[in-house]
């Protein structure tokens, strides 16, 4: 239910909207999106929607019935790209922050 | 194993007319493709790392034609799976397993309706 909340915030406010084509530009991201609301926001979001895809994919794998062994590498894989895919987002968000925070101290 | 196991599991889609069964496929099918996608928007966001500019460039290519119907065809995806997971989260639940059909033609009805407002909106 979260994650059908944080998609449809998502979806309406950078896809869905009348002011969609501006909204995604770097300058409207630094000046509206990036209040600590909207980071804490995305963060949560982006956290469950890895969390959702990735287990969606081990669900599939579990469902052919691989062996044991290869079960464990896909796993320790999947958790791993999870965790890439979680910094490198986190790492952008950031990244927005810090250009907001050094807009307002020039 | 894995092969005996894909061919059961599309003798299944074939033999099983139920309308249930294309929909779990498509859940699954939709499920996949939008993870592979959240790779490709990352990288598409991680352009800000080489600046505004190439953040901009970056984001401009979804403010083509084809961008704007890659995001019509992105939005039917999720709310296809978004829908359908709803409709199965309800099931589960409330243990409305009887009425699994209806619940996907009102889901279907739904994603009518998206799909022609998303027209509107994101294609013209």
């Amino acid at each position: 239910m979260l994650l059908v909340m944080g998609m449809s915030v998502h979806f309406f406010t950078f896809h869905f909207s009348l002011s969609r084509y501006a909204s995604r530009y770097y300058d409207e991201i630094v000046h509206r999106f990036c209040t600590p609301g909207w980071i804490a926001f995305n963060i949560c979001l982006l956290a469950l929607v890895i969390f959702h895809g990735l287990n969606g994919i081990w669900g599939i794998f579990v469902d052919y019935n691989f062996k044991k062994k290869s079960g464990d590498i896909f796993r320790y894989v999947l958790w791993f790209v999870g965790m890439v895919l979680f910094g490198a987002g986190v790492y952008i968000l950031v990244w927005f922050a810090k250009a907001k925070a050094e807009g307002l101290i020039l | 194993m894995i092969i005996q196991k894909l061919k059961e599991t599309l003798y299944d889609l074939w033999r099983n007319k139920n309308m249930g069964m294309p929909a779990f496929w498509v859940h699954r099918i939709s499920g996949i493709l939008l993870t592979i996608f959240l790779f490709l928007h990352i990288w598409t966001l991680s352009a800000v790392f080489r600046g505004k500019d190439a953040y901009d460039y970056a984001i401009s290519k979804f403010d083509t034609q084809f961008g704007y119907i890659f995001q019509y065809i992105l939005l039917l995806t999720v709310a296809f799976h978004l829908l359908n997971g709803i409709r199965i989260a309800i099931i589960d639940f409330s243990g409305l397993t009887r009425s699994q059909k209806q619940m996907l033609r009102i889901s279907l009805f739904i994603l009518f309706i998206i799909a022609v407002v998303g027209f509107y909106t994101v294609v013209l």
